[in-house]
């Protein structure tokens, strides 16, 4: 309904008349004008939201400028300061109005704008300087003097609120006791903040050029902020201002006790700071070595490398100084022994050994052996005057010679059939609420058709209907569909994922045809299993079921849909006893049939129904060529007659910002033999090809789309070969190793690799590998635990998996640092992994020795580690590798150790 | 209610003095318009620990671990960590304010020597400059403690009364209360020594992991974290909030971590000796400690059948440090498991804390009102609904099964291999991990009818 003015004062508003909205509410008394707030706020409300709505607008169309000019006057006149706080009131005329009117909107104005948003701080600068009102003690007012460099348009802006409010400079220092926001705060200001001259470094400095405040009182303060351990974004800003402030020695050693204390922070860069402190001080005039122990004892446990090394240095000193000090400083210094870093632990022990460690230490030395790297436990030893208490090293790999991927159609992987229609109902929920159970997702859809027609269908599946109104995802969704269908005669239609590229998900689109054949099925009640349906987990079919199913669909007059049929056969497991060979040939003849006894390697010509037949053929011979298919279609595509085969390339852009340098590195994983353009393809095939302008290394699959579920389901239309599946999963890793964006559906590529009927092919060691150098902690865990299950379970060629290593090591993709991390995680869990993870550390450096990548140095550190521990030998052209390798610092001395016999 | 209104009420802020020999002040919460309660005055024997312990206590009590979307990431402290003490322990117990983390730092009396004046449990103060200045404890200096006001600060009137009203979140209250059945429902999985822990800290990620569940499992390497589920590991999401150990650790004896059967909350608990800390984990960051199973189980029975056995047992409170169930029930002439029901209500409603090292219950008071928060169990609260409305039909009693009208839908409750199912879309996401739903619980109680 329009807005229609009715008081003189509405229609003064609404008429776009500030001078006359004026006039009228100064001839009003302040009881008169709080009278009129109602109505104002309301006419505020219409106008603002008329800005932004389309028609039918009440307020009669977008406001004037005019009208909101009138409105603004009115709201500070009429409103309250939260009224005013939540307006876009503009400052010079807020200032005006509060001036000659003293409005009750301005009791309690600055705290209102403030609890709205520290931004707000310039109009309440301004109003403090107008004297309209009291500058507030609140944290709120502190947050927004941290925004102030922001919320300026220039240092003049700046200068002259200096100069209008004397007070606001002293104000400033307030900036130091409030820890600030995940949005406002001086780190995050002076980040965001591209003024050099408005920086709070700047602002804070002047004011000790201009006497407004001192230097000790800066200092002071900076060590006060730090002391209160803010989290580390924001506590590194006062590190920086603490450098920024050039503190001389003296300045130092008068807090000399706040700085001692400090390295007890938690907040690494504030230990750091504390440290180059100590060491400057110390330098000058020796710390007192009670103070100096238990300030370093909490640094020794420290995980920062450079912090201990620091802190060894300062016993050093103190050492030299105070040779009676040594037995303390080695008490002190044995908890470095903790720290991961070899090196590290070489240059403690070697303190250690020079000091001398007393009983109770060698004690405290036998507990921490186990940590103690392979390369150090002669040193130890040698401490300790006797064996450590070390554990054995592992065993070797458990020898699983033959094993591998296990049998997808044992016993314990067998998908138990729906018991009654309460199981249903159940399993039917269950789904619901765990939108990536495929195997019970397949139960649930098989044990509806079959059961259908349902007697008081809705009563039973009563709670299920209820919520099938709200599932997400879209093996929920397409169950829902289904229930719905059968309970009550509804077959609302699917809905297909599209992605940012207009691109809709084939694999969705796959499903909900299938779902709408199956809803079609149960149309003349049956009450038959569809044909596709999976036996046992992940997407299998047992041959012998499948024949028998065929059977009692025969038996019953009914022909599934060639669809079905070409779904059928892809989800087979391959090989077939002799029986059940001779039950397909028992069938009677169809297409279907004979396609059945062609994936049953029987000994018959491919038929013309070429998508049975190319199913069927991925069976015959998985992961292979059916040449004889070839000949009979060629052109199939990939994965039709000829096996998919992948070659991966990167594709590098280069950009420049704010002098730097950026590279992005796109993974394209292109399949061979090309796609045919053809719509009827085979579906294995059909995984293969991108729609329309689709990029093959676009973010979103072009087939399988962002739902977890939907990836996971697409694993199941051609269980027995995962490697158009992984190789998806290559693509969707490869193109977010840095994990650019959150794309937590793609653990759903990782999950497979667990299952003990996953042959480890090219793509599926491919992906593993990118997922062990990802930068998302939870899929780099899933990857570890890939890892040394795979091994664990015979899985693993250790020859394949690091000739994959070696490749993609020798590109730009892989950051070693990551990989070296997911290595040692997968150690810990399983320390029998020493000889695979040597082999591909072997790999890595061959990769490319003359030109070895960043933190290479990690990764020899571990090699030199599993080399010891083995003890093992490094092969010839390992070793030439190595020697070949030029490296410093670090990584040399690792290198020098390596070579030695 | 949304919201339970606490009012906290400070003679002065806690502080640390400047002397020689430093004296940490804890000021506590006065009650309505009463004294402040004085509870404890003495040497601390470790100073540095007891500094530490607190300081631990303090930023759990500051710090979010998540922050639901569209919301302003404010680390707000909500609530002011609770004291209490009771049989010689001095404990300090605090809340995130996301809920997702619980501590309990316990001073026991070997590491003080004083005088326990009082008993009981209140807020105390904890403020930045108190932590800054805890910060600069150390042993050979020494440490006064005081639990109440200062004397001379009230003498002299040197500091204004600062009063601060907060609005508990309900859901706040709620997981504060229920955590402690939590606690209860859980056993120990395994523990390591105190660089071994360390160590393993140091392996964890970063970065949030609350959308992949960890397990973390004792391995012949030390421990280490799998995404797959371990019988000898425990379930953890979001290894984050582990981080506030790691400083503690070098000072440690060692760590014990404890699960539920369920395998949803955790506890970590430091034992120095002389001090514990026990440091327990929601199931999810973004949740926090929902009703145990059995907790709310009792709190149905007792609601229907042994409202005067719990009276008997909450009057035979009197803070003691540890509640032993047989001595309680010769004590009062009742069976121990009647005694153990008892207690477990008696936590469940913020009457008793549980202390997972000792194994035992004891005597504390949460410092909130919560007489006027009617859905502290919301699906207790449901299930009475459904009770009363008459919306259960028992149709077979062996094996269990009935119908649970709800919604407008008809709800089937059934025994299935002796656990029972609902066909509830809560049932069906959680099985059981979360304890039973409301249908389940009304269902069971009619059962018992």
């Amino acid at each position: 309904m329009a807005f229609v003015p009715k008081t003189d004062l509405e229609k003064a508003v609404h008429g776009g008349d500030p001078d006359a909205t004026l006039a009228l509410l100064r001839a009003c008394t302040p009881a008169q004008r709080a009278v009129e707030r109602a109505s104002v706020a309301r006419m505020l409300e219409l106008a603002n939201t008329a800005r932004w709505s389309s028609p039918p607008l009440e307020w009669g169309g977008p406001p004037s400028a005019a009208q909101l000019h009138a409105v603004d006057i009115a709201i500070v006149l009429c409103g309250t300061a939260r009224d005013v706080a939540h307006s876009r009131v503009r400052d010079e005329m807020l200032l005006s109005l509060c001036h000659e009117f003293k409005p009750r909107s301005l009791d309690g104005l600055a705290d209102a704008m403030l609890a709205r948003s520290p931004a707000m701080i310039r109009p309440v600068s301004k109003l403090i300087a107008a004297g309209l009102a009291p500058r507030p003690e609140t944290d709120a007012y502190t947050l927004g003097l941290i925004s102030l460099p922001r919320t300026l348009r220039s240092d003049a802006e700046l200068s002259a609120l200096f100069d209008a409010d004397p007070g606001l400079r002293p104000a400033l220092l307030r900036v130091f006791d409030v820890e600030g926001t995940g949005d406002v705060s001086l780190a995050s200001s002076d980040k965001y903040n591209h003024n050099p001259r408005t920086d709070w470094v700047t602002l804070l400095k002047s004011l000790v050029d201009d006497g407004v405040a001192t230097r000790a009182q800066l200092l002071d303060r900076t060590l006060g902020a730090l002391e209160k351990d803010w989290p580390q974004y924001r506590a590194g800003w006062f590190s920086r201002f603490h450098g920024a402030l050039e503190p001389t020695t003296e300045e130092l050693r008068a807090h000399l006790p706040r700085y001692l204390a400090l390295c007890a922070s938690r907040i690494a860069p504030t230990v750091t700071l504390a440290l180059e402190v100590l060491g400057r001080v110390d330098a000058e005039a020796p710390i007192g070595a009670d103070d100096l122990l238990e300030a370093l004892r909490p640094v020794m446990a420290s995980p920062v490398k450079t912090q201990l090394e620091a802190a060894l240095k300062l016993l050093d000193r103190l050492v030299a100084r105070e040779p009676g000090g040594a037995a303390r400083a080695s008490d002190v210094a044995a908890m470095g022994l903790l720290h991961a870093n070899a090196r590290l632990q070489a240059t403690v022990l070697a303190r250690l050994s020079t000091w001398g460690v007393d009983e109770a230490l060698r004690v405290r030395l036998d507990g921490l052996a186990a940590h103690v790297g392979a390369t150090n436990r002669a040193a130890l030893q040698a401490l300790l005057g006797a064996p450590a208490d070390v554990p054995p090293p592992p065993p070797a790999a458990p020898a699983t010679p033959g094993r591998g991927p296990a049998d997808p159609l044992a016993d314990d992987r067998r998908l138990a059939p729906i018991a009654d229609l309460p199981d249903l109902a159940d399993t039917i929920a269950h789904v619901f609420e765990h939108a990536e159970d495929v195997d019970d997702f397949e139960r649930a859809i098989a044990g509806l058709v079959a059961a259908t027609p349902i007697v008081d269908a809705k009563a039973l599946f009563g709670p299920v209907l209820k919520r099938a109104a709200r599932v997400k995802g879209l093996l929920p969704r397409e169950l829902a569909r289904l229930l719905r269908f059968v309970a009550a005669s509804e077959l609302a239609p699917g809905q297909v994922g599209v992605d940012n590229g207009g691109n809709a998900s084939p694999a969705d689109a796959l499903l909900v045809a299938r779902i709408d054949e199956l809803a079609r099925s149960t149309i003349a009640g049956h009450r038959l299993t569809p044909l596709a349906t999976p036996t046992h987990r992940e997407g299998f079919i047992a041959p012998v079921a499948l024949v028998e199913r065929w059977q009692a669909h025969a038996a019953a007059g009914v022909a599934p849909t060639e669809a079905e049929q070409e779904r059928a056969l892809l989800r087979l497991a391959p090989g077939a006893a002799p029986p059940v060979l001779a039950a397909a040939r028992a069938l009677a003849d169809s297409p279907f049939v004979r396609a059945l006894r062609y994936a049953l390697a029987d000994d018959i010509a491919p038929g013309a129904e070429r998508r049975l037949f190319a199913a069927a053929a991925r069976i015959r011979h998985p992961g292979a060529d059916d040449a004889a298919l070839d000949a009979r279609h060629p052109g199939l595509g990939p994965d039709g007659a000829l096996a998919a085969r992948y070659a991966m390339r990167l594709e590098s852009r280069t950009h420049e910002y704010d002098g730097k340098s950026y590279t992005h590195h796109d993974v394209m994983l292109e399949a061979r033999p090309p796609c045919a353009a053809d719509e009827d393809a085979p579906l294995a095939a059909r995984r293969h090809c991108g729609q329309g302008k689709a990029r093959l290394w676009f973010r979103w699959s072009p087939f399988a789309g962002i739902d977890a579920g939907a990836i996971r389901h697409s694993a199941t239309l051609l269980p027995s070969d995962l490697r158009a599946f992984f190789a998806e999963g290559v693509r969707a890793f490869g193109n977010n190793l840095d994990w650019w964006e959150a794309q937590w559906q793609n653990r759903a590529y990782l999950e497979p690799l667990l299952d003990p009927a996953t042959p480890m092919t090219d793509m599926a060691n491919l992906l593993l590998l990118l997922a062990l150098c990802g930068k998302e902690p939870g899929q780099t865990a899933i990857a570890v635990d890939a890892l040394v299950q795979a091994h664990a379970e015979g899985r693993i060629d250790a020859t394949a998996l690091a000739a994959a290593l070696r490749e993609l090591v020798a590109g730009p993709l892989p950051k070693l640092a990551r990989l070296h991390k997911s290595l040692q995680a997968a150690l810990r869990a399983d320390p029998g992994l020493g000889e695979l993870v040597f082999t591909l550390l072997g790999a890595a450096v061959l990769a490319c020795p003359e030109n070895p990548p960043r933190d290479m140095a990690l990764l020899l550190g571990l090699l030199l580690e599993l080399r010891v521990d083995g003890p093992r030998e490094l092969p010839p052209a390992l070793r030439a590798a190595v020697a070949a390798m030029k490296l410093g610092g670090n990584g040399k001395a690792i290198q020098k150790q390596l070579l030695q016999a | 209610m949304i919201a339970v209104p606490q009012i906290y009420r400070y003679a002065h802020p806690s502080f640390v003095s400047d002397d020689a020999r430093p004296r940490l002040t804890l000021c506590t919460c006065a009650p309505d318009a009463g004294a402040p309660p004085r509870f404890f005055e003495g040497r601390m024997l470790a100073p540095r620990l007891v500094s530490q312990l607190l300081t631990a206590v303090h930023r759990v009590v500051g710090s979010r671990f998540f922050t639901p979307a569209n919301s302003v990431a404010r680390a707000i402290a909500l609530a002011d960590p609770v004291v209490t003490s009771g049989g010689g322990l001095l404990r300090f117990e605090g809340f995130s304010s996301c809920c997702s983390t619980y501590v309990r730092a316990d001073v026991l009396p070997t590491a003080y020597d004083g005088q326990v004046i009082a008993k009981g449990s209140t807020n105390v103060d904890f403020n930045a400059p108190m932590r800054a200045a805890l910060a600069r404890v150390r042993d050979d200096a020494g440490l006064e403690l005081a639990v109440g006001p200062d004397e001379l600060t009230l003498r002299t009137g040197a500091a204004a009364v600062t009063e601060r009203k907060v609005e508990l979140p309900t859901r706040w209250v709620r997981g504060m209360v229920e955590v402690q059945s939590c606690q209860a429902a859980m056993r120990r999985r395994f523990e390591v020594s105190a660089p071994d822990a360390l160590r393993f800290l140091r392996t964890l990620p970063k970065a949030s992991t609350s959308r992949t569940p960890l397990w973390v499992v004792p391995g012949p390497a030390g421990l280490f974290t799998t995404t797959r589920a371990s019988e000898h590991g425990v379930r953890v999401t979001d290894t984050r909030r582990l981080r506030v150990l790691e400083p503690l650790l070098p000072r440690a004896d060692s760590l014990a971590v404890y699960a539920d059967d369920a395998q949803q909350a955790s506890a970590w608990v430091l034992d120095f000796g002389q001090a514990r800390l026990t440091l327990a984990l929601s199931p999810e960051v973004w949740r926090g400690f929902s009703g145990e199973g059995q907790a709310l189980r009792a709190l149905l029975h007792a609601s229907t059948h042994s409202e005067a056995l719990l009276a008997r047992v909450r009057a035979a409170l009197s803070w003691q440090s540890r509640l032993d169930a047989g001595s309680l029930a010769a004590e009062l002439a009742l069976a121990p498991g009647e005694v153990e029901d008892a207690l477990q209500v008696l936590g469940a409603c913020g009457l008793a804390g549980f202390d997972l090292a000792d194994g035992h219950y004891f005597h504390r008071v949460l410092p909130f009102d919560l007489s006027g928060v009617e859905d502290m169990h919301p699906r207790l609260a449901a299930a009475r609904e459904l009770i009363a409305g008459a919306a259960v039909t028992v149709l077979e009693d062996e094996p269990f099964e009935a119908t649970v009208r709800s919604g407008g839908v008809l709800h089937r409750v059934r025994d299935r291999a002796g656990e029972l199912h609902c066909t509830c879309p809560w049932h069906a996401a959680h099985q059981g991990r979360r304890g039973p739903c409301k249908h389940m619980l009304a269902a069971e109680a009619s059962r018992r009818r």
